[in-house]
């Protein structure tokens, strides 16, 4: 077990004034980021996503609405929907068609009367929570008889806003489902685009397509959205029956259109089992009333990726009866990536780690100077050695202490700045990129600790405040323009291969900087999420030539343990006297 | 339960500190470390307390070498500095906690113990006080309470009396005659033989780095000459011409001389420079004189160079 010395060091450098604040502030930047990164989202043309789900029950005016907001990569984002409920009389719109064709009202005036037609009946706002909106009420107004309904909904996410303007045709048209005698107004389907079918239920064990003998029991919305790189495809369902029960849900096999419609050919589908089977592949996890998102592989869809832009989409359910919906889904590639990739070279940029990577190691040598550089001037190193303890683990315990400052710091730093992106956005980086960020930063902060810890051992005091300074200028401000300086040299001037050349030297030097060994670690993360690091052609290759692995950790390893070892050589036969 | 100098040399730089340095501290033995500023007294206390390396030699501390087996040395052997430096800003029961995790102590019984030792020690209104703001008393009673966290056998007080009101070295005397009473092995260095008079058994003399003797305490009071202090209008040659008669003048300053070893009565000479016309103006007697004692042994160290 530690000594708790260890603990007691870490605990007053972890809670120092000074590294609190500077925390703090570096935390308050990084979420700062995380805002701007969202505000330029906003301003980027990406596709919002949403499923949405919604009824009304005429007869007890209960009205619900549930929408799921999505990012481009159809995973959940925060978001604010206001929503306006607006009904029309059929028969209003079909005279005023009449008057405008026969020449009693112009356009203008078709137009503006058009939109009084529409009578709100209820509105409102929500935000998001984990993604989702849910609303249940009793709506104010009651719907009339021969009027349909239009849900109009205006969302903002931070990938931007969209508005359905309150025109007729423009909202999303509840559809109306009879049951008894009462009737359900019922919405569903998912933006920006999804296939809406009926329900039907039957008593038989044995349907035909097309359908017959069966009535109609709900309404069933279907989209299909995959990502080609991750292997990722995502059925977004929206679904409504009169039956509260689970539906199974099934892809149909590749082909399955042909079938259906080639002359010849089975034209009737039988939804017993082993036709089931013979058409379909079935995705295991049932759905209930609502809106759900399923989660499959794409290789279900056998290689015709791209090539077929509609899927079949079967809802089985035998509980009671059978009822059944099979839905054409259409099917898109999400352009995975693009959003987190601008919104991590935010986050890796001068205003996220790198002001974080820039500026925390003054709080690194100031910690040292805490440790060790000031007891040391002052000789109060020497009352602590004359307790039961060796000069080795003295030398260690600081250390470690420090070590574990700003490990702690740099995760916490890390984890407030992915949260906030996270939850500003949805993006999140795999577990490996995570990693390499954390472990590069990390690992710079560590590197220049040692390095630190060797010049406090090297001096004391005020002489150790500048050297360590000048370390951090050297380090962390001076190399870019050595690293300029040295292409010059080598290039003699500005030549038509100077920036490749320039990124060639950049790359090697910093195997020579304990602070850049980050820019290894986020050349690497670039890869390994977005497949590039650079966009401008050849970079990546200028990289991949002196970027190695081995070399990275050899370079990582040296800068950490040489120093220290260093250290202690010359901190073992020190006199601690002031 | 002791503390063995055994052959420690040190130098610092092209100065050499330390000479072959040997002696022993034994337990329930009481023993002054007695040499001018710059002799070698704390850096052979460094040495023996483990915060130096030695160039040479060891120090064993209850058989355990400061060297290779430092821990073991250190667990059994309290040091109160002759200016104690601690890290300035912590509070007083925040160092003392954080030195305590060195003893194995959890953060709650360190607690307990400093609350209740630094109480004893008179320090109980500064518990939560910053150490940088304490007196060099203050500091000496802290540096006490941390070394008292285990009682260890074994005491170093390296000039404690440095700096105290005349409580403080009461209390420092007291502590170390009850140390020496409770049976451990105690050195008490000073730079004045007087200060270890009353409560030293033995008294180690250092000059320039070499142990130049090692005696008794009776020994050492049995050597020291008796001598006469007399203020006179003004100490010149009329004066030392009479003194000289009697025994062994030296000019103090303007107006004192110090007669040592003085041959007849006092009342005799004091008579003899009245009517020699000189005046008089005070006259004291010291049985012994200590110093003179360790100021001859230096010389004499100095004349065998």
């Amino acid at each position: 077990m530690m000594p708790n010395p260890v603990f007691y060091d870490f605990k007053r450098g972890i809670l120092r004034l000074s590294v609190l604040l500077t925390l703090l502030l570096f935390t308050v930047t990084g979420v700062g980021v995380a805002y701007l990164a969202t505000s330029l989202l906003a301003t980027m043309p990406t596709p919002q996503y949403y499923i949405y789900y919604s009824t009304i029950d005429t007869s007890t005016r209960e009205f619900k609405l549930e929408i799921i907001l999505l990012n481009p990569e159809i995973r959940r984002v925060e978001g604010e929907v206001s929503y306006k409920l607006g009904c029309m009389n059929q028969t209003g719109i079909v005279n005023l068609s009449q008057d405008l064709a026969r020449g009693v009202i112009t356009q203008e005036e078709f137009n503006e009367k058009r939109k009084e037609l529409i009578m709100i009946v209820d509105e409102g706002v929500a935000r998001s929570s984990s993604g989702k909106i849910t609303i249940e009420k009793t709506i104010g107004k009651q719907v009339p008889e021969n009027y349909t309904c239009s849900l109009y909904l205006n969302i903002t996410t931070p990938f931007g806003s969209q508005t359905m303007p309150i025109e007729v045709f423009n909202g999303l048209q509840y559809v109306p489902l009879e049951i008894g005698n009462r009737t359900i107004y019922i919405l569903t389907g998912s933006q920006p685009s999804s296939a809406t079918y009926p329900l039907y239920s039957s008593t038989s064990d044995f349907i035909t397509y097309p359908v017959f003998n069966s009535s109609v029991a709900g309404s069933a919305s279907a989209s299909i959205y995959y990502n080609r790189r991750s292997g990722e495809a995502y059925l977004l369902l929206s679904i409504h029956s009169v039956y509260d029960g689970e539906f199974e849900v099934y892809l149909g096999k590749p082909g399955l259109i042909n079938t259906l419609i080639e002359p010849g050919k089975p034209s009737a589908m039988s939804l017993n089992s082993s036709l089931v089977d013979e058409y379909f592949n079935k995705i295991n996890m049932k759905i209930k009333n609502g809106i759900s998102i399923v989660e499959f592989d794409t290789s279900l869809f056998n290689n015709t990726l791209g090539r077929q832009s509609v899927y079949a989409v079967l809802l089985l359910s035998r509980d009671n009866g059978t009822m059944y919906s099979i839905i054409w889904a259409p099917s898109s590639s999400i352009q995975s990536g693009q959003s987190a990739r601008m919104i991590y070279n935010q986050l890796l940029g001068i205003a996220g780690i790198g002001l974080f990577a820039l500026f925390f190691p003054v709080v690194v040598l100031y910690l040292i100077y805490v440790y060790v550089a000031k007891p040391r001037s002052q000789g109060a190193l020497e009352f602590v050695l004359a307790r039961p303890i060796t000069r080795l683990e003295l030398f260690a315990t600081r250390y470690t202490a420090g070590v574990l400052v700003v490990l702690v710091a740099t995760g916490l730093f890390y984890i407030a700045l992915s949260a906030a992106i996270y939850f500003l956005t949805g993006v999140s980086t795999s577990p490996t990129g995570t990693l390499l960020l954390f472990a590069g930063l990390a690992s710079s902060l560590i590197a220049f600790y040692s390095l630190c810890y060797l010049l406090a051992s090297l001096t004391s005091g005020t002489r150790y405040i500048v050297a360590s300074v000048l370390a951090y200028v050297l380090f962390a401000m001076l190399w870019s323009l050595i690293a300029l300086a040295l292409t010059l040299i080598t290039t003699g001037g500005f030549t038509t291969n100077f920036y490749e050349q320039y990124v060639r030297v950049q790359y090697i030097s910093y195997y020579f900087n304990p602070l850049r060994i980050m820019d290894f670690t986020q050349y690497y993360f670039m890869v390994n999420e977005f497949g590039e690091y650079s966009l401008i052609p050849g970079i990546d290759q200028v990289i991949s030539e002196v970027v190695y692995p081995w070399a990275v950790a050899l370079s990582t390893i040296a800068w950490i343990i040489i120093p220290v070892v260093l250290a202690w050589l010359k901190f073992k036969k020190a006199s601690l006297y002031a | 339960m002791t503390i063995q100098i055994d052959h420690v040399s040190k130098s610092f730089g092209k100065i050499q500190a330390l000479r072959d340095v040997s002696f022993t501290v034994r337990n329930g033995v009481l023993v002054g470390y007695v040499g001018l500023n710059g002799a070698g007294k704390t850096t052979t206390i460094r040495i023996a307390t483990g915060v130096l390396p030695p160039d040479s030699g060891d120090v064993l501390i209850d058989g355990y070498s400061v060297v290779k087996e430092k821990k073991k040395a250190s667990w059994r052997i309290g040091w109160v500095p002759e200016l104690p430096i601690f890290e300035s800003d912590f509070k007083a029961l925040d160092y003392f906690v954080y030195l305590a995790g060195y003893y194995g102590y959890s953060t709650t019984e360190a607690k307990r113990l400093g609350e209740e030792l630094l109480e004893k020690l008179g320090l109980g209104n500064a518990l939560n006080q910053k150490l940088a703001t304490f007196s060099q008393g203050m500091k000496k009673r802290f540096a006490l309470a941390v070394s008292l966290i285990n009682d260890p056998p074994n005491f170093i007080l390296d000039e404690v009396l440095n700096g105290l009101d005349p409580q403080g070295i009461v209390f420092f005397r007291d502590l170390a005659l009850e140390f020496r009473r409770k049976g451990k092995a105690v050195l008490f260095s000073s730079h004045i033989l007087s200060e270890v008079e009353g409560i030293a058994d033995e008294v180690v003399f250092i000059h320039k780095g070499r142990v130049i003797g090692v005696y008794s305490m009776e020994e050492v009071k049995s050597k020291a000459k008796p001598a006469l202090e007399i203020t006179v209008n003004k100490a010149e040659g009329e004066v030392l011409k009479v003194l000289e008669k009697y025994g062994e003048p030296s000019i103090v300053n303007e107006r004192k001389i110090v007669l040592r070893n003085p041959r007849t009565d006092p009342s005799t000479i004091v008579a003899e420079l009245v009517n020699k016309g000189i005046s008089v103006l005070e006259f004291k007697k010291e049985e012994k004189n200590l110093e003179d004692f360790f100021f001859e042994l230096i010389k004499k160290a100095e004349s065998d160079v």
